[in-house]
C-alpha cells in the first residue's frame, strides 16, 4: 500500500502546517495508513499541484481553487475541536483512494 | 538552545498585565523583548503584525482562547517562545477565517527558526491549547518565572503511550 499524500496548506506554509502534518500523521498511522505530507503556503498550492499528484489537501490559511481533490479546513482540528467529525471526513475520504 | 531542553522559555520573554488593547499591541510588546535579547533582527515586529493581518493565528480553546503570533524565519536568530498575558482579552482573528474573532486572554509569540526541528515543541502546543487548567495557570500565574516553569515542565514532559 502506498502512502496517502498530503497537501498541508497554513499562511507561511511552515508552522502550523507542520503542527497540521504532525496530527495528520498521528491519526492516518493509528488507522493503519502511511502518509506523506509537504507543507506549503496558499501561494504554493497551484504550484506543488501541478508538480505533484496530492491525494488530498488540508489547511489552516484557505485555498483557492478546484484542484479535483477534497479539500479540508483544518483548523478545528488542530485544536482539538469537533476533531471526531473531522477524523471521520478524513478516514472517508481516504478510504475512497486507490492505495 | 536544544529544543527539548527544559529551560526553553526563558522568562525575560514574559510580560504579565500587559497592557495591549490589540493584537498588534501584543505583538509589539513581544516583538520588542525578542529584538533587545536578541533572538530576532529589527523589523521583526512589523513582519508578524502585517502576516498577522494576512493569515491570523487566534486558536479556539475549550475556555480559554490562546494566538500564537509568528512568521517566517527571516529576521530570526534563535527560536523562542514569548508570553503576553494581556489584562483584558484582545481581539484575534480564528486561524483559516476572515471574520471569526475570538477573544484572546494568552497570547504565545512564537519564533520558529526550523520548524522541522521544533516540532516536537509544536506538538506541545498543539497539546497545550486542549490544556485549559494548565492555561488558567498560566494567566492567573503571578511571576514570569512562575510561568516559565509551568511551561518549562510541560515542554520537557515525556510523550505519553502512542498518541
Amino acid at each position: 500500500m502506498r502512502p496517502v499524500k498530503v497537501l498541508s496548506v497554513c499562511g507561511s506554509g511552515t508552522v502550523s502546517s507542520a503542527m497540521l502534518s504532525s496530527k495528520l500523521r498521528d491519526v492516518l498511522e493509528e488507522h493503519g495508513y502511511d502518509i506523506e505530507c509537504v507543507e506549503v503556503s496558499p501561494g504554493g498550492v497551484a504550484n506543488a499541484m501541478s508538480t505533484s499528484n496530492y491525494d488530498l489537501i488540508a489547511y489552516t490559511s484557505p485555498v483557492d481553487g478546484n484542484y479535483n481533490v477534497p479539500i479540508l479546513n483544518a483548523t478545528s482540528f488542530l485544536v482539538g475541536i469537533n476533531e471526531d467529525e473531522f477524523i471521520e471526513n478524513l478516514l472517508e475520504v481516504v478510504g475512497r483512494l486507490k492505495l | 538552545m536544544e529544543e527539548n531542553s527544559t529551560n526553553f522559555v526563558n522568562p525575560n520573554l514574559i510580560v504579565l498585565n500587559a497592557e495591549a488593547a490589540t493584537a498588534e499591541d501584543c505583538i509589539r510588546i513581544s516583538s520588542k523583548l525578542f529584538i533587545e535579547n536578541g533572538y530576532v533582527k529589527k523589523g521583526y515586529d512589523q513582519m508578524v503584525i502585517d502576516r498577522e493581518k494576512e493569515f491570523p493565528t487566534g486558536l479556539p480553546g475549550k475556555e480559554i482562547n490562546i494566538a500564537i503570533p509568528h512568521t517566517n524565519n527571516t529576521l530570526v536568530n534563535n527560536p523562542a517562545i514569548g508570553v503576553v498575558i494581556p489584562k483584558e482579552p484582545v481581539v484575534f482573528t480564528m486561524m483559516g477565517s476572515n471574520d471569526t474573532l475570538l477573544e484572546c486572554s494568552v497570547i504565545l509569540p512564537l519564533v520558529i527558526k526550523d520548524p522541522g526541528t521544533q516540532i516536537s515543541i509544536l506538538k506541545k502546543i498543539i497539546k497545550l491549547i486542549q490544556d485549559t487548567k494548565l492555561l488558567k495557570s498560566i494567566k492567573e500565574s503571578e511571576s514570569a518565572e512562575g510561568v516559565a516553569d509551568l511551561l518549562n515542565n510541560f515542554f520537557s514532559q515525556e510523550e505519553k503511550g502512542g498518541s
